[in-house]
């Protein structure tokens, strides 16, 4: 009885009606006398979904009619005996059943509560009945609005509302390996309306979901075309091993991992999918075992329902632009002319010890006053205003005994950094079909072709934004004829000169970093009801990709005081295929027994990926013109690799509910995997849950102010199992050596860990979810507490051991927080208005390390680390000098300060964090900063008024730090660089010392003026106006005229469309692509900008 | 089933569990203890022994600024220059690989062909091994001494041992190379180590400990063997096709095939600005170069028809640094033809040659007294690189400073510098003076460059393993 029955439109049918689409869209038959239905009222239905189960028990209480599902499908009706006593009738009443706005439900059912005695309402919303006594409460119901019980209290005439219900009780949610309703539910687990996002003009459903549910932080590190985000579920409870939570598609483990180059998710068609659901508590991804701990989003695609035809198609064009926040301020022409010749004045004053003159400068530095406004904005010069297209074509098609899914999608992005995109070509399709009554099977493909061009942003200095930003603003992109100028040699002094580079934009036009990948995800399965309660399923799941990445840099784009040089092209090829099966078979078992609900689920998998790849460096390349690797004069490095795991798990649940009040599941999953050491081949993790419907008891009186409310308690363990997948095995690796002309094969050790297994993580979660006011606010409320243990820790070790580092398993972390979810219908009628309101409060802490580790460095700048994690603080403290300004002639007279040449009146002055008087490297670093905000939040208004609709989705953090790396060159005064504008309050002399904060060009080699320090790290705290969507819905009257079109939706969008924050970068949320982004978290730099998108779309169903 | 189908091995490289089947394994796990010290010999070895010393210094460059290198070069040491970390955990590397073989190597499964291959083997890792750890400790002085397969924890506790300690081991680990390599005779192979590298080995540690007595034993018995000899062209032991020379006991191998395999000396080497000119590669950036400059005291070392000096210092014309046309010298020892198409030479580099025993041998007689004994050894090599004139009638002093420039000269650019000073205890005097000369010499340099103190004669501690380890650092950092 959990199949499910689709109504097309609004109907009022018989009972005899409503059975005989059941019996259309299922496998059901019924049998019963003829006479059995008159008299019967009507039902009403609107449409949408319902279980047959639910919908013959509404029509249930209509009658006295008992409904029971025989073995072979059938269901037998049945008139239960009369109760004479309870028809004892005391007091009659009328009523109307209205909507919130006043609006009349035809249809809606009344019922006596704990009683068979129910009415339907009239066409007018009227009905009228007889009730056993005064103190008779009436069950007021009506399909997509949440049931009302009003308790007469002696009234015989009663107006009650009901109120359109979003997330109704009876909806039903997608769990691991099945479903359940929503209000049996024991778990944290948060779904999102795709409905409500469907229009967000992005690439990928977890750019959709920013700022959407509690206890989930999305990141967008990088505004690249098709790039990734970061996406962390109630905080980070890994070191080592990664804290991307799994993502399942149609019941398919996808990818875990975080891949900034190219999503994972970008390879499904968000226009595609139907609904989402993220499993937070352990109680829920204990089902997923070894791969839950991170947290798990399901996410399953749109199919074919039985009596529906749907055709929709959705267009949307856009324009991006990067706006101007964020963009750096850097020196103007004239300031930076002024720069360079103190710089240059240090250099004579030293070497030739003379003054100055203007002849030691070079021209372009000589007059001042001609040096007027900015110069040349490199980072304007290499973005664009960039279109984005998305069009999409679906076709959902049911009949009596199958049902038929397709898609077609173009989705292309060309990037606000020039000569960047990402084109996406998809489609799916998916058959099922019933094979006589019991059996049936399905199949669908997913296959989809990516095609992305890439630039290196996000890693150092040197790439195309890094130089854009340090660039010398005096020359000049263009030459006098308005071409590029392929190198740019800044102004040469034999004094000191700014460092040359190729020209961003010409390195961005003529270098290719082309990736393209084809991906098919294929599931077909079979199912079979054994009897109506026993249900066996078996499904094939296959993911294959093949892709293929090529670049390529030609000879006349150089590097940074490296001009290019005829004949130095070169290329890297990569080409890589994966192939992953799965194969589940479980087994169902779902039965009621008077007030006792129970349902079961077995299963037995077995999972096994393997991945290629085989990559070639060649060049150099004596010309530009072939560029394929047979052009190439050598290949100079190559490499193949082969990744393989597999995996055979045995899971678990049982669901016990009783009366629906006390709720309990439990479940198990155990394990096996080729990752993990023989020692420890077999890993189990259990959970149990419990939930209490405190509104269902007796003693709850009824109310307006609380409607519903469960408690929910769970504690379970989850896994992380992305350990790598050979890490426990010592490998002899294949070196080679040279005896005379003789190459041999030089083979050595690796490190071997045999004990090496999965992380573990135990949660406990306490939640509460309430429903009040007329179910018109609806809020839940989730605290935990997770501890993660036996961390994979790379271990740094001394190197006397032969390795620096070891994989181990050992130290804990503890994430705690308080998640707040509030959904509110604070004005209905003509106009509406519905808030969704999220917060979390994650507090992230390190508990242990291990015996030999007091702290785990981090990150890079200049060979020294940036991050730090200790025990006790939170993971990956900014770490670097405590900036206290610029030395005094007084610091210099301090007997506490011993003077070395890093000593002197105008320099840097850094904290001497251990007191012995001198300043050192990594010694006297300390923590500067947290890049883990207070809290995160989000929240989405949706405003109609008649055929007119808003949504405005806000989303923000507050608290955390960003450092931005970049300032290790634009806050760099050894004056290779451009630097920041606010240097031009930098010590010049005595007399003109500057703002105390910011020292003087450095004198004393080598300098150390651009280490980390605290002037690096800033407040991320920022609130931005993520979606703002203005919609125009075509009134139903004026479609239905038209004949073919059944719906048309046109809307305009702006994404991106404002950020608060006191972050000078451009993004407070940008990860360097080459940081580790737990051990190194909120290290901004280089990063391409995120967009501000303007757009229009249209929605037309047929 | 379920656990076959758990059982996945990697298929790019083998894993130790199935291993060690026979001598074949054993043989490639030799090779590998070689290529530690390949790829340290390759960009730091010369960084701490040569261009720290007196012999050469670097081409400025206006646009690279601070390098890792210079500062070396300038007597500025500190723990967190990232050559001494990488000249470390190499070393480290390379014993734990001479550790590993010789704890597994008494397998009794294992069937060897011929015991000369198994005897081979052993002594080339006793040698290897003794290698690294007389470089270690001529750098650092204690060090931890690690003779055995140490796990992860084990190395947390093992601290630095004193100098003596370590020599002892390393005294050690060549007489029992000796003794194995008597019953290696049959299994010679050109680059290999054999029991006359050992020997030489052996010879410069006695030297260095000030063991004359040993040492004459030793090196005697070395030149009585008569294998060795002079080549007739000083230039002919470097830039040589021929791999089997006479006069190179133990060379580090390098080859033009890959970039694994190959150095990149000229590349490091010649004048940044002379970009393809002097190596023949105009595609190949060198802004990076002009590293390990022979300094004017070095050429000035060089006495008049010393035929050596074209031969080690070579000059392009051209525009230095500053723009200035100049003579700008480079070293010339490691100019093989390119045939490669990028940065990668075959140059081998030698680790013992034969006029370096010669130069020993000469050393330890005179230090024992016998004067007279020593001078012939020393015209020997003289007499190669032309310089003729007839050194009888030398006093004992006069010889040990003649044999000290003898071997500057002789074995520039090949690693001995450094110790060399440091072992006859100049490296104070010679190094002030070339620090002073240096500063007038150069308005570029860092402002506390060549301030010299007793202290800088040991390398610094790398501070990683400061810090991970608490090893101790040595006093004056």
């Amino acid at each position: 009885q959990n199949k499910k029955i689709t109504f097309t439109e609004d109907a009022q049918l018989s009972i005899e009606e409503v059975l005989e689409v059941v019996k259309k869209q299922t496998d059901y038959n019924f049998i019963y006398r003829s006479d059995l239905f008159v008299g019967s009222p009507l039902v009403n239905i609107k449409k949408g979904t319902v279980k047959v189960g639910d919908l013959l028990n509404r029509c249930a209480t209509l009658t006295d009619l008992q409904f029971k599902f025989d073995e072979n499908g059938s269901i037998f009706l049945k008139k239960n005996p009369k109760n004479v006593q309870n028809k004892r009738v005391q007091q009659s009443v009328t009523g109307t059943v209205t909507d919130s706005g006043g609006l009349p439900l035809p249809g809606a059912n009344i019922v006596e509560k704990g009683t068979t005695n129910g009415v339907t309402a009239d066409f007018d919303g009227n009905f009228s009945m007889e009730v056993s006594n005064d103190d008779a409460i009436l069950v007021v119901s009506y399909i997509g609005f949440a049931t009302n019980e009003v308790p007469i209290n002696g009234q015989t005439n009663l107006v009650i509302t009901l109120t359109e219900s979003a997330a109704s009780l009876d909806e039903v949610v997608l769990i691991g390996y099945g479903t359940q309703r929503s209000k049996d539910l024991t778990g944290a687990i948060s779904t999102i309306d795709q409905k409500k996002i469907q229009d967000l003009p992005v690439s990928s459903v977890d750019q959709q979901l920013v700022g959407q549910l509690p206890g989930v932080q999305i990141q967008q590190v990088s505004g690249a075309p098709g790039g990734g985000t970061s996406v962390k579920i109630r905080g980070s409870g890994s070191l080592g091993a990664g804290n991307e939570p799994l993502y399942v598609v149609d019941g398919m483990p996808y990818s875990s991992g975080l891949n900034q180059n190219l999503n994972p998710l970008v390879f499904i068609n968000p226009n595609n999918i139907e609904s989402i659901t993220i499993l937070k508590d352990a109680s829920s991804t204990a089902i997923y075992g070894s791969r839950g701990a991170n947290g798990v989003i399901m996410i399953t695609t749109k199919k074919g329902k039985a009596g529906l035809t749907q055709i929709n198609f959705t267009s949307s064009y856009g324009i991006q632009q990067v706006p101007s926040q964020g963009r750096p301020d850097l020196m103007n022409q004239r300031q930076f002319a002024e720069f360079q010749r103190d710089r240059i004045d240090i250099e004579v004053r030293q070497r030739e010890n003379r003054e100055p003159v203007n002849a030691d400068y070079p021209e372009e530095y000589r007059d001042l006053d001609a040096l007027v406004g900015k110069g040349t904005d490199w980072y304007d010069l290499i973005l664009q205003a960039a279109p984005t297209q998305d069009y999409n074509f679906s076709l959902l098609k049911g009949t009596e005994n199958s049902r038929m899914d397709f898609n077609l999608g173009y989705f292309k992005q060309d990037g606000v950094l020039r000569h960047t995109g990402v084109e996406r070509i998809s489609s799916k399709i998916g058959v099922e079909l019933d094979l006589g009554e019991q059996f049936k099977i399905g199949a669908s493909l997913q296959p989809t072709f990516i095609n992305q061009d890439r630039a290196n942003t996000n890693q150092n200095r040197s790439d195309v934004i890094g130089v854009s930003l340090w660039a010398n603003p005096i020359s000049k992109s263009h030459d006098e004829n308005g071409n590029l100028v392929p190198y740019i040699t800044t102004p040469q002094s034999p004094y000191h000169s700014t460092w040359s580079f190729a020209n961003p934009l010409f390195e961005l036009q003529e270098s290719t970093r082309n990736s393209k990948t084809f991906q098919n995800l294929g599931i077909a399965y079979v199912e079979w009801d054994i009897t109506p309660s026993l249900n066996v399923r078996s499904s094939f799941n296959t993911i294959f990709s093949a892709s293929k990445f090529y670049a390529y840099v030609p000879s006349t784009v150089g590097g940074a005081n490296r001009p290019p040089i005829e004949g130095t092209g070169s290329s890297a090829n990569t080409r890589s295929d994966s192939f992953n099966w799965l194969t589940e078979n479980t087994i169902k078992y779902e039965n009621v027994f008077g007030k006792h609900r129970i349902n079961g689920l077995l299963g037995y998998t077995a999972q096994k990926s393997k991945a290629n790849s085989i990559s070639i460096n060649a060049g150099p390349f004596s010309n530009d013109l072939i560029r394929t690797i047979n052009a190439a004069q050598a290949i100079g490095s190559w490499g193949e690799s082969v990744n393989e795991w597999s995996m055979i798990s045995y899971l678990g649940r049982v669901n016990y509910g009783f009366d629906d009040r006390y709720l309990l599941t439990a479940t198990f999953r155990s394990d096996g995997s080729s990752r993990f050491g023989s020692e420890n081949r077999f890993a189990f993790f259990p959970s149990i849950a419990g939930a209490w419907r405190v509104s269902e008891e007796e003693f709850f009186t009824e109310n307006n102010f609380v409607n519903s409310m469960k408690l929910r308690v769970s504690y379970g363990k989850s896994g992380n199992n992305n350990i790598g997948n050979y890490s426990h095995l010592a490998s002899v690796n294949a070196g080679a050596y040279i005896f005379g002309n003789n190459q041999v094969t030089a083979s050595y050790l690796g490190i071997s860990n045999p004990f090496l297994t999965w992380e573990e993580s135990g949660q406990f979660d306490v939640g509460l979810d309430l429903e009040l006011f007329n179910n018109r606010i609806s809020l839940t409320l989730d605290y935990y507490n997770r501890k993660s243990n036996d961390m994979l820790l790379n271990d740094v070790i001394p190197t006397t051991s032969g390795f620096g580092t070891q994989t181990i398993n050992q130290g804990s972390v503890s994430n705690k927080g308080f998640e707040i979810a509030l959904g509110a219908s604070i004005i209905q009628g003509d106009f509406n208005w519905d808030l969704n309101a999220n917060m979390s409060i994650n507090r992230n802490k390190i508990l242990s390390l291990n015996d030999n580790t007091e702290r785990i460095l981090a990150g890079s700048n200049d060979g020294n680390p940036t991050h730090v994690s200790v025990v006790g603080k939170p993971i990956g403290q900014f770490y670097g000098f405590e900036l206290e300004g610029v030395y005094t002639s007084e610091d210099l007279q301090d007997p506490s300060v011993i003077n070395s040449n890093q000593v002197y009146v105008g320099n840097v002055k850094y904290k001497d964090v251990d007191g012995d008087g001198i300043v050192n490297d990594v010694l006297d670093y300390t923590i500067i900063g947290n890049p883990h905000p207070d809290f995160i939040f989000g929240f989405t208004n949706n405003f109609s008024y008649k055929s007119v609709d808003l949504g405005v989705i806000v989303n923000g953090q507050y608290g955390g730090q960003v450092m931005n790396g970049l300032r290790q060159t634009i806050d760099n005064l050894q004056g290779f660089f451009n630097v920041s504008e606010e240097w031009v309050d930098r010590y010049r002399s005595e007399e003109q010392p500057g703002d105390g904060i910011h020292s003087g060009i450095p004198t004393a080699r080598p300098s150390w003026g651009h280490r980390v320090s605290s002037l690096w790290v800033e407040d991320a705290s920022y609130l931005r106006i993520a979606n703002l969507t203005l919609g125009y819905t075509l009134p139903t009257e004026i479609v239905e005229k038209s004949g073919f079109v059944k719906g048309l939706r046109l809307y305009g969008s702006v994404q991106n469309l404002a950020m608060f924050t006191n972050y000078s970068g451009g993004n407070p949320e940008g990860q360097a692509i080459n940081q580790n982004n737990t051990l190194a978290p909120g290290f901004d730099m280089s990063s391409y900008p995120l967009p501000r998108t303007i757009s229009i779309g249209t929605n037309i169903t047929f | 089933c379920s656990d076959d189908f758990l059982e996945i091995y990697p298929e790019t490289t083998s894993s130790e569990g199935n291993f060690y089947q026979s001598e074949k394994e054993f043989i490639l796990l030799a090779n590998g203890c070689y290529t530690p010290m390949r790829d340290y010999e390759k960009d730091t070895h010369w960084v701490l022994s040569e261009l720290i010393s007196d012999n050469t210094s670097f081409q400025f460059n206006t646009r690279t600024g601070e390098a890792v290198r210079g500062v070396i070069d300038q007597f500025i040491f500190t723990p967190a220059n990232r050559a001494y970390s990488r000249f470390w955990d190499l070393s480290y590397d390379g014993i734990t690989r001479c550790n590993k073989l010789l704890s597994e190597i008494e397998r009794p499964e294992v069937v060897w062909s011929d015991d000369s291959i198994r005897n081979r083997t052993i002594g080339e890792v006793l040698f290897l091994r003794a290698l690294y750890n007389f470089n270690l400790v001529r750098q650092f002085g204690d060090i931890p001494l690690v003779l055995e397969p140490i796990t992860p924890q084990e190395a947390f506790n093992t601290k630095r041992s004193a100098e003596d300690v370590v020599y002892e081991s390393i005294i050690a680990d060549l007489r029992s190379a000796i003794m194995h390599f008597e019953s290696a005779t049959g299994a010679l192979e050109t680059g290999r180590a054999n029991g006359d590298a050992s020997a030489a080995l052996l010879g410069k540690v006695y030297l260095t400990r000030k063991n004359y007595t040993e040492a004459e034993t030793v090196l005697a018995s070395l030149i009585n063997e008569g294998t060795y000899s002079l080549v007739p062209n000083y230039s002919d032991v470097f830039n040589s096709p021929d791999t089997a020379l006479s006069e190179i006991i133990f060379a580090i191998q390098y080859s033009e095939n890959s970039t694994e395999l190959s150095n990149r000396f000229i590349f490091y080497f010649a004048p940044w600005t002379s970009k393809g000119e002097v190596t023949g590669r105009p595609n190949i950036n060198i802004i990076s170069a002009g590293w390990n400059q022979p300094t004017v005291d070095m050429i000035e070392a060089f006495e008049p028809g010393d035929l050596r000096k074209d031969v080690s210092v070579k000059f392009w014309t051209g525009p230095d640094y500053d723009d200035v046309i100049r003579d700008i010298p480079y070293v010339g020892k490691y100019n093989a033809p390119v045939s490669a198409p990028d940065d990668r030479t075959g140059d081998n580099l030698p680790i013992l040659r034969y006029s370096d025993v010669l130069l020993m041998y000469a050393e330890v007689l005179n230090e024992l007294g016998r004067t007279d004994e020593a001078i012939p050894y020393v015209e020997q090599v003289r007499n190669r690189a032309g310089l003729t004139n007839a050194l009888a009638g030398l006093s004992k002093p006069d010889l040990e400073t003649l044999i000290a420039k003898e071997r500057q000269v002789e074995l520039c650019f090949e690693n001995h510098r450094w110790y060399d000073l440091k072992r006859t205890e100049k490296a104070i005097d010679v190094m002030t003076a070339h620090g002073i000369r240096q500063n007038e010499e150069k308005s570029f340099l860092f402002n506390n460059a060549y301030e010299i103190a007793p202290y800088k004669l040991l390398s610094p501690i790398p501070a990683e393993q400061i810090l991970v380890n608490e090893l101790s650092q040595n006093p004056g950092y």
